[in-house]
Parts: C-alpha cells; structure tokens; sequence
C-alpha cells in the first residue's frame, strides 16, 4: 500500500518554503520545501521506502509530514494496481466569455449611455459587472440604470456606492428584489458596519463598510484575505494574468482601459466600441503578463492563489516588477508586521 | 431561421444544456431551442419522389430541415399547436377514443422528424421512454461487467432470508420517487434495510428490488461522449460520524473528488455495452470495491455531466460544442 496525492491538491513551490492549495475545499497548507521535494518528485509515496531512502536520518519529521497530510486528507492510500489511476489534473483555462469582468466608474461628471454600454457588454458574453459611484447618488436613479440590465449576459452585478443619511433599507431590499442578479450592493465611508443579508438563497445582499474609497488609486492591495483558491483561478493564472485577463473597465470620463487606475486608454465609449478594443492587441497584451514572469512573484508560494496589479508596481515603469502594494517577502517568506521582516528592497534574492 | 444552426430539444432550466449555450454563444454558433413552453406548427413535411422537405414553424422562426447542421436531444420532446377541436356533441366512450386515435397521429408524425433529425450529428438520444433499467442491468452482464447480486421480489420471507445471509439496500427500481406539496418534499434515495424491520407478518409485498450491499473504495461517475471517457473517483467510503451528520459535513469538507483513469479492460467492456444499447453518450455509475473489482451500477443515456465537468476540469460543454460543429 502507498499513498498518493489527491489530485486537487496541488503543491507549489516558494523560494524559502512551499503551500499545497487544495483547491476543492478552497484552502492553502504551508509546507517546507523539502516536503514539496518528496511530494513532487515521486508519483506515489511510501513513508518506509522514504526512510530508507535518506538512511533512516529523518524517521521523525517523516512520521510527522505523514502524519499533516492524512489528518488534512491531502493523500489517500492506494493500491499499487491502481497508482496509474489517478492522473493529475488538466490545468487549461478557457471561458464561455469574451469579457468576463467590468468596471464601471462614476462621478457627478460623468455622462454614460448605459442602455450602449450594457448592450456592448452583453454581446460580449459578460459575466460580472461592478458599478461604482464616487459621488453620492439616489436610488431611484440606480433603479434606472439596472432596468437596461435585464436580459443581458450578466450573471452578476455589484453596485458600489457613497454612504448617504438618506439611504433607506426598505429601499434597498425593493431594489435588491428587483433585480435578481444584483449580488452586493456596498455602502463605503458608513459610520457603522452592518450587514444585510436577504433570507431568499439567490437574493444579493447590502453591505456597509467604514473603508473611504475616494477614487480607483484605493486599488491593487495584496494580502492573504484577497486569496483565490479555486480550480478555475488556479488554472486560469498559470497562462493569463491574475488581475486583467478578459477585464475591462470605463472610468468616470468613459475613457476604456484594461483597469481604471490605468493611464493608457482604448479610446472614449462615445465613440470607440467594446468589441473594437477587445479585440485589439495592444489591450491584450497585459492578459498574458502571468505570475510566472514577474519579478518576485516567480519566487513566491502564493504566486497562483494571489491576485496581481500592473499598475502600482515597485520597479519604474516595469511592468514585470512586483505588485508594489504587496506586504509579502518570499525570500524570508514573512509578511509586513512580522518580527525581523525586510521589505524586498532591503533583502532581495 | 439562419443556416447551419443547432436545434436543441430540452427541458426548461437544464444546467448541462446552458452551459452548452454559453459556448455555442462564445463561437457565434446559431442555435434554438425548442423546450416544452415552445408549441411547433408543422408549415410541411414533404415526401415526394424527388427530395424530402421538413418545415417547422416554431414561435414564427421557420425552420427548414436542410437548415439544421446538429441536433442535441436532452430530455425535451416536440409538441404540435393544436386546434380546438369540437367534442361537446360526442358521447364521452367516443370522446375517449377520438383522443388516442388523434394522439396516435400525432406521434407518428413526431417520430418520424426525430428519425430525420437523428440523420444529423447528434448529441444525446432521442427518446420517448426511458430505457428499461433492468434491461440494462442484464445487458452489462452480458457483456461482462461485474453488477450487483439483484433481487426483485414480492415475498417478505424470501427477502427476509436474504437478509440472514448478507446486509442489503433497496432501491427504486427504475426512477426516483419525487413528490412535492406545499408542506413536504418526498423523494426515494437508495436505503440500506435494517435487519430488524417488521412487516406485521403479512408476506405479500409490494415487488421490490434488493441488493447486495458492495462496501466501495470509491465510486465512479463515467461520462462517455465522442469516443471518449471523462471518469471521476468519487472518496464517500464516509466514517460514522460523517454518517449520523451527513449534510453537516458534506458543507464544510465536501467528498475528495478526483479525476480517474479507467483501465482498458473496463474501457472495452463498457465500449462493448454502448455498442449494444446503441448510445451516442452517456453516464455511467460504477463502484470500486475492496477487493478492487469494478462493479456496474447503472447507465444513463442522459446523465448530468456538469459535476466532472467542473471538479475535474474535463470542459465537457465546449467538447460538445466543438464536436457540434465540426
């Protein structure tokens, strides 16, 4: 009898030590690199065999990593005939949509035609959408928007938007059961937080939040909390961009770009399409700028269940560089806060 | 109604059959649905000695036979827009029979556009009746797929007898039982049968189907399509505490699900079965049992495929969509 490796446990490695993302029970295991050696270079593991292997020197710590990844249900014990019987997991990416996330930003200044910009999107195959005011706004007028939303691609749509006193929750739930496809509707610089959940299964739910999201720059933030652990997003970030693969987004003067905190635009929704920029190579480009091929990132364990930014980044106007908002240095493998952490620039590779 | 398109024939709120549309969507591949809201009028079905010509009329999109490049049959069926017809002055024994003789027009007509449609590239089976399952369960025998010692019997005594000797389940023997009212949900799952059950001594009962309890390493759910197997091993070999507390668990720690590869000799007897029942795609319920044995449990010419597809990322939708169009 030997064990193998659940074939959605998936190990990757980092410079100082390794995770195991198990990415069906959306979770992540710290592991030492040496660990992550037996675990990748054999198909199956015999603890014995192991033993012998490095002449019986560490029966203990073997005991023990056996031990971890029984007690998470990480391995399973498996009958010799059957090793060949569990292949590893196809990691191709692909999605039913052209588009899969927008943004759309507004002020009081902007002047967005939603019925067009809805329609484009739609004929995109658009999943999600993300609409967010920066200037305070009625909901009557939110109501309105949402009414062009029907029978569209949109599986959906998160409002985002400025505390106001006249705010009413009994508002808010008649919009929210209106549109069935609205999932969050979040309320920042609120004096308190509070959560509204709906008791329907499928109904979005109200959330306000204390955060001061003033404009887009309140963006590209990485820390645990924003990691993925999913198979689709872990297949997805071995070829393609963890931030701004099939994403778009309009900002507040309706200029088109892959991210809004980006300076570089497509040209205006007035008189640009959708689909022109989408399919234009330049805006593509950014898609295929993966974990692997960036700096630092290439050496961190987090680097497939971590989101990503090309727009604040450490190295000036290089846009291989790390995050520039990322607390993490994998080469001591310890975040911002930690005792004897260094930032990257004091301790690099 | 543009050339080249795919004719879906499906129930209303399929899973399988959305996904299916998203990707037909994603390579602008023309599509319609025909779902049980959707009446058919037929403008001709034209047999002469020189061609022969289909043409439907559905929801006013006009469909002609030479139009549909591929078909997908997933549990829906074609139903005519009918004329109100007169039948206040019949006597009711009249009345009766007016209507099997008219349903029996009806059906002629239905089938023979399945049997021009079949004549098109297919996904999933056109069918007016689930196949019989018992039927099946002894065609895998033939082709030598290790089933389930089965027994279907009316007698308490005989069922009683069989308990002495081994642990049991029970289960529908074709479908699931389903009922819903306003204040309760009922629905037959597969049960095991407790030794001590008592039947106040009557021995008739209704026929019931009883098998030998298999103690599985894991179960595999096999989707076959386009020559292929999409296999997953499924870990529910549960301890007793997931048992009492099943839902509970199944929530925070769902089963390990894992993608598998089916060995060849397994491969050839279940090619050989498909062979025989003549299926274009289907799924396939088997258990590995301690003793390391594949044991066949059922086939199902329409089984959902949405749960591999996903956990073991086989990408059945846009497989199909592919094969659709090619």
């Amino acid at each position: 009898m030997v064990y193998k490796l659940f074939a959605c446990c998936i190990p990757v490695k980092g410079y100082r030590r390794s995770i195991i993302v198990d990415t069906q029970r959306m979770n992540y295991f710290i592991i030492p690199n040496g660990l992550y050696e037996i675990l990748i270079n054999n198909e199956c593991y015999s603890p014995e065999k192991i033993k012998k292997e490095l002449e019986f020197k560490y029966n203990k710590v073997i005991n023990e990593y056996f031990e971890f990844l029984l007690n998470n249900d990480l391995i399973f014990s498996c009958a010799i005939e059957q090793i060949n019987c569990f292949p590893k997991l196809s990691l191709k990416w692909d999605a039913p949509h052209h588009i899969i996330n927008a943004i759309i930003d507004v002020n009081e200044k902007s002047q967005h035609d939603y019925n067009s910009i809805f329609n484009q999107l739609s004929n995109l195959l658009c999943k999600h959408i993300e609409i967010r005011f920066f200037n305070k706004v009625t909901l009557s007028f939110i109501s309105e928007i949402l009414l062009y939303s029907d029978y569209k691609s949109f599986q959906s749509i998160d409002i985002i938007l400025p505390y106001s006193i006249d705010l009413s929750i009994v508002e808010l739930n008649k919009v929210l059961d209106k549109y069935s496809r609205l999932t969050n509707i979040v309320i920042f610089n609120s004096p308190d937080i509070t959560e509204i959940k709906n008791e329907g299964e499928d109904k979005g739910q109200v959330l306000f939040i204390k955060n001061k999201i003033v404009d887009c720059t309140s963006c590209g933030e990485i820390n645990p909390s924003s990691f993925t652990m999913n198979l689709d997003f872990f297949c997805e970030v071995q070829t393609f961009n963890s931030c701004l693969n099939r994403k778009i987004s309009i900002d507040v003067t309706g200029q088109i770009k892959n991210c809004p905190s980006m300076a570089q635009s497509f040209g205006n929704i007035k008189n640009t399409s959708l689909e022109n920029v989408v399919n234009n190579k330049e805006f593509k480009c950014f898609r295929n700028i993966k974990k692997d091929d960036i700096e630092v990132c290439k050496d961190c364990e987090y680097r497939y269940i971590c989101s990503d930014c090309r727009v604040y980044v450490r190295g000036h106007k290089d846009v291989f560089s790390q995050p520039a908002k990322c607390k993490y240095n994998p080469y001591i493998a310890k975040w911002e806060g930690e005792k004897d952490y260094v930032s990257i620039e004091q301790k690099g590779s | 109604m543009e050339n080249n398109f795919t004719l879906i024939i499906a129930n209303k709120f399929d899973y399988c059959i959305d996904s299916i549309i998203k990707w037909l969507k994603y390579h602008k591949l023309n599509y319609l649905v025909i779902d049980p809201d959707k009446k058919v009028q037929i403008n001709k079905i034209k047999l002469n000695n020189q061609y022969i010509d289909i043409e439907l009329n559905i929801k006013g999109k006009h469909v002609a036979l030479d139009q549909i490049r591929s078909v997908i049959f997933w549990k829906g069926r074609i139903e005519f827009e009918l004329p109100a017809i007169q039948k206040e002055e019949l006597v009711k024994n009249m009345v009766i029979a007016l209507d099997k003789f008219l349903k029996r027009e009806l059906n002629t007509i239905t089938q023979y556009i399945y049997n021009e449609l079949n004549k098109k590239r297919i996904f999933g089976l056109c069918i007016t009746k689930n196949p019989n399952k018992l039927i099946l369960l002894s065609k895998a025998r033939e082709v030598g797929l290790k089933i389930p010692n089965t027994l279907i019997s009316s007698s308490d005594k005989i069922i009683k007898s069989e308990l002495l000797q081994q642990e049991l389940i029970t289960k529908p023997i074709q479908e699931i039982f389903n009922f819903r009212s306003k204040k309760e949900i009922h629905t037959s799952f597969t049960h095991f049968i407790d030794v001590e059950y008592t039947n106040e001594n009557k021995d008739l009962i209704f026929p019931s189907l009883i098998q030998e309890k298999i103690e599985k390493k894991y179960e595999l759910r096999i989707f076959y399509f386009n020559k292929e197997f999409h296999s997953m091993a499924i870990f529910s070999q549960t301890d007793d505490k997931t048992r009492t507390d099943f839902r509970d668990y199944n929530y925070e720690k769902p089963n390990r699900m894992v993608p598998y590869t089916l060995p060849n000799e397994i491969k050839k007897k279940l090619k050989k079965l498909i062979n025989v029942i003549d299926y274009h795609s289907c799924s396939f319920d088997m258990i590995v049992n301690m003793k390391n044995e594949y044991v066949f449990l059922e086939v199902n010419p329409l089984g959902q495929f949405d749960l591999e597809s996903v956990t073991c990322n086989f990408k059945i939708e846009k497989k199909i969509v592919e094969y659709l169009k090619s």
